[in-house]
């Protein structure tokens, strides 16, 4: 139960994150010192604690998973702010100015203008008449007007060629920016992914953990370094290190062993799949008598152009069962249902992972792949 | 209440639900928050894209019909009488045609200021954005340093209780994969750190190129402005002459303009 508060905390954190303009660091430095402050025993004893460490590694796994969301918000947001300048930039060119009036046309009527009415113009120049003067002056006057026009039409092509040259120099400096920009987000985004898979993980190691603990061990030799009383200690010679039977545990419920279930599965570049090409998939599965609880996190490659999400994340659980294929009820961060399938694979570190949800737009709803143990 | 309190018991009896009602509801105010914010972020640029290219196709559409007027206002007018009334209107109509033909250039202009305006802030934000990181990254990096100190020293604690016992195998795993992925951040850190530099030197120059590109793109509407004033007045100024033709052949003779060295 409290692996599941855990985990459904974590969920709400990181569905936060989308939202949230600005991370301080504050958030999770707290959520860290609180975990690293809560058991700092929690390893030492867990070769002795026994069925007494479970309560305390659910403890910590609430503890790293309220640090784990914290810190991929941080991460998240402080990746995402790049991506999104980086997207802006993308899509804004520095274009020049269309040329909407051409300066050149307008020059062109302006000197065919000025040579009609220069040339009409020196016809009445030395005419006495005094109504012939009048229309001398209309012509002068008009002529001034076209040179004034054509200085200001000359003005403005310079100014629209200095804005060309500059739009130039602007696609330069963005060009620049973008031979620069993606390593810098791209950076960022792995840090943020690996944050992300970090949590999955820890989210798999304190149950780990505790089922450890929970199977009677014996120590190679000297006294295990201890807080449980030293009576609780099973002590075994340093001879039969090596003879020893595997730890001896409950059998089976399915007709395979667990742990051809239980684990962190990941998919590996190159690894078989049916349906929508995966780009990464975390599975974490976890057995707790006898019932599974466990999160799929997968990003797909989707064709170019597509306005769907790659991104799935689901929490799946069910009783384990006594058949090869355990098929489990699962329900998607956006609370779509379906069922998984886990089938082992040959080998014993591979399972094939079958998923089918109820159709929502833009979201990957089936999916078919091999996942290797981690 | 009773009531009231049945409905509080149902809740704490029911804590897993009560998280998944939060879980679920919180999803959908982020979600449509992220939503919002994306739309908000898009609709500007889609908008003014449209915008910009309505404005365009207006401006290419007057220029058209100012330039087909303006061109064929000479032959139009060359056969007909000095007081056909038809000449002041054809100079008339040209010269509406150029003041449409300015308005919607001044228009498209204006619309191409502000979205460059846009621009430059855009600019100026993802500086805002990448400068601090010269001194984040830093930080980040000694955070991970912790992290990674951390799992060493829980994997050290596990080494040595778990005294090589088979069972505790998957959790030392655990940690071995989780340390690996330590170090990926780590790695992307440092690299992250290396770009940064340059990366702020090239938003940098994009700013000030941009900056320079809203000037000149302010200066080139205000040769516009200036360039219509000459267009209106030289309509004028040929609208004068017609009139003038016309009166001569009236035989309207106005007063002749006194030289200006005379006036005194």
């Amino acid at each position: 139960m409290r692996g599941r508060a855990a985990l459904l905390a974590f969920l709400a954190g990181v569905l936060c994150l989308f939202a949230q303009s600005t991370q301080s660091r504050d958030g999770y430095r707290g959520a860290y010192k609180s975990w690293r402050e809560a058991d700092p025993a929690l390893e030492r004893d867990a070769g002795t604690a026994g069925e007494a460490l479970t309560p305390r590694t659910a403890k910590a796994a609430d503890a790293a998973a309220a640090f784990s969301a914290a810190r991929i918000a941080f991460l998240r947001d402080m990746s995402d702010r790049q991506a999104e300048n980086l997207r802006s930039l993308r899509a804004t060119e520095a274009q020049p100015l269309p040329n909407l009036s051409s300066a050149t046309d307008a020059i062109r009527l302006a000197n065919r203008e000025i040579g009609a009415v220069g040339s009409s113009a020196s016809a009445f120049a030395n005419d006495p008449d005094p109504a012939i003067q009048q229309l001398r002056q209309a012509f002068d006057r008009e002529q001034s007007a076209l040179a004034a026009l054509k200085a200001a039409i000359t003005a403005r092509q310079e100014a629209e060629e200095e804005a060309s040259r500059i739009a130039s120099a602007a696609e330069q400096a963005r060009g620049k920016v973008l031979e620069q920009y993606p390593l810098l987000a791209a950076a960022l985004a792995q840090s943020a992914d690996a944050m992300r898979q970090e949590a999955t993980a820890w989210a798999g190691y304190y149950p780990a953990l505790a089922e450890a603990s929970r199977v009677p061990g014996q120590p190679v030799s000297g006294p295990p370094v201890s807080n449980a009383p030293a009576s609780s200690v099973p002590v075994a010679s340093a001879a039969s290190i090596g003879k020893a039977d595997p730890p001896a545990r409950a059998p089976s419920i399915t007709p395979l062993p667990l742990s051809r279930y239980v684990g962190i599965w990941g998919f590996q570049p190159g690894n078989l799949f049916h349906g929508p090409e995966p780009e990464i998939v975390d599975v974490v599965v976890h057995e707790e008598n006898g019932r599974a609880t466990g999160t799929l996190y997968a990003r797909f490659k989707l064709p170019p152009g597509s306005t769907g999400d790659p991104v799935l994340r689901f929490n799946f659980s069910g009783d384990f069962r006594a058949t090869r294929i355990q098929t489990f009820a699962l329900q998607t961060s956006d609370g779509a249902k379906g069922t998984i399938d886990l089938i082992p694979g040959g080998p014993f570190n591979v399972l094939e992972v079958n998923f089918e949800t109820e159709i929502k737009a833009g979201k990957v709803h089936q999916g078919d792949m091999l996942v290797v143990k981690q | 209440m009773p009531g009231l309190s049945k409905a509080q018991d149902s809740v704490k009896l029911n804590p897993l639900i009560a998280i998944r009602m939060f879980v679920i509801r919180t999803a959908s105010l982020c979600l449509l928050m992220a939503a919002s914010a994306a739309a908000q972020d898009a609709a500007p640029n889609a908008a003014g894209r449209a915008a910009l290219a309505a404005l365009e196709q207006t401006a290419r559409q007057k220029t058209a019909e100012w330039d087909r007027l303006a061109q064929g206002l000479d032959a139009s007018i060359r056969g007909m009488l000095p007081c056909d009334p038809k000449a002041a209107a054809a100079i008339t109509e040209v010269s509406k045609a150029s003041e449409a033909r300015l308005a919607a250039l001044s228009a498209y202009l204006q619309e191409a200021g502000r979205q460059k305006t846009l621009q430059t802030a855009a600019a100026r934000r993802m500086l805002a954005s990448v400068e601090p990181l010269g001194a984040e990254l830093p930080m980040e990096k000694l955070d991970v340093q912790q992290e990674q100190l951390g799992v060493r020293g829980q994997t050290a604690a596990l080494s040595d209780s778990a005294q090589r016992r088979s069972a505790f195998n998957g959790a030392q795993d655990a940690l071995r994969h989780i340390a690996s992925l330590e170090q990926q951040r780590s790695d992307a850190v440092d690299s992250a750190i290396s770009h940064t530099d340059a990366t702020a030197a090239a938003v940098r120059g994009l700013l000030a190129e941009l900056e320079k590109q809203e000037a000149a793109l302010k200066e080139t509407q205000a040769a516009f402005v200036a360039e219509g004033a000459r267009w209106s007045a030289y309509y004028s100024a040929r609208l004068a002459r017609a009139q003038t033709e016309c009166n001569i052949t009236k035989g309207v003779i106005p007063a002749p303009a006194q030289p200006r060295g005379k006036q005194k």
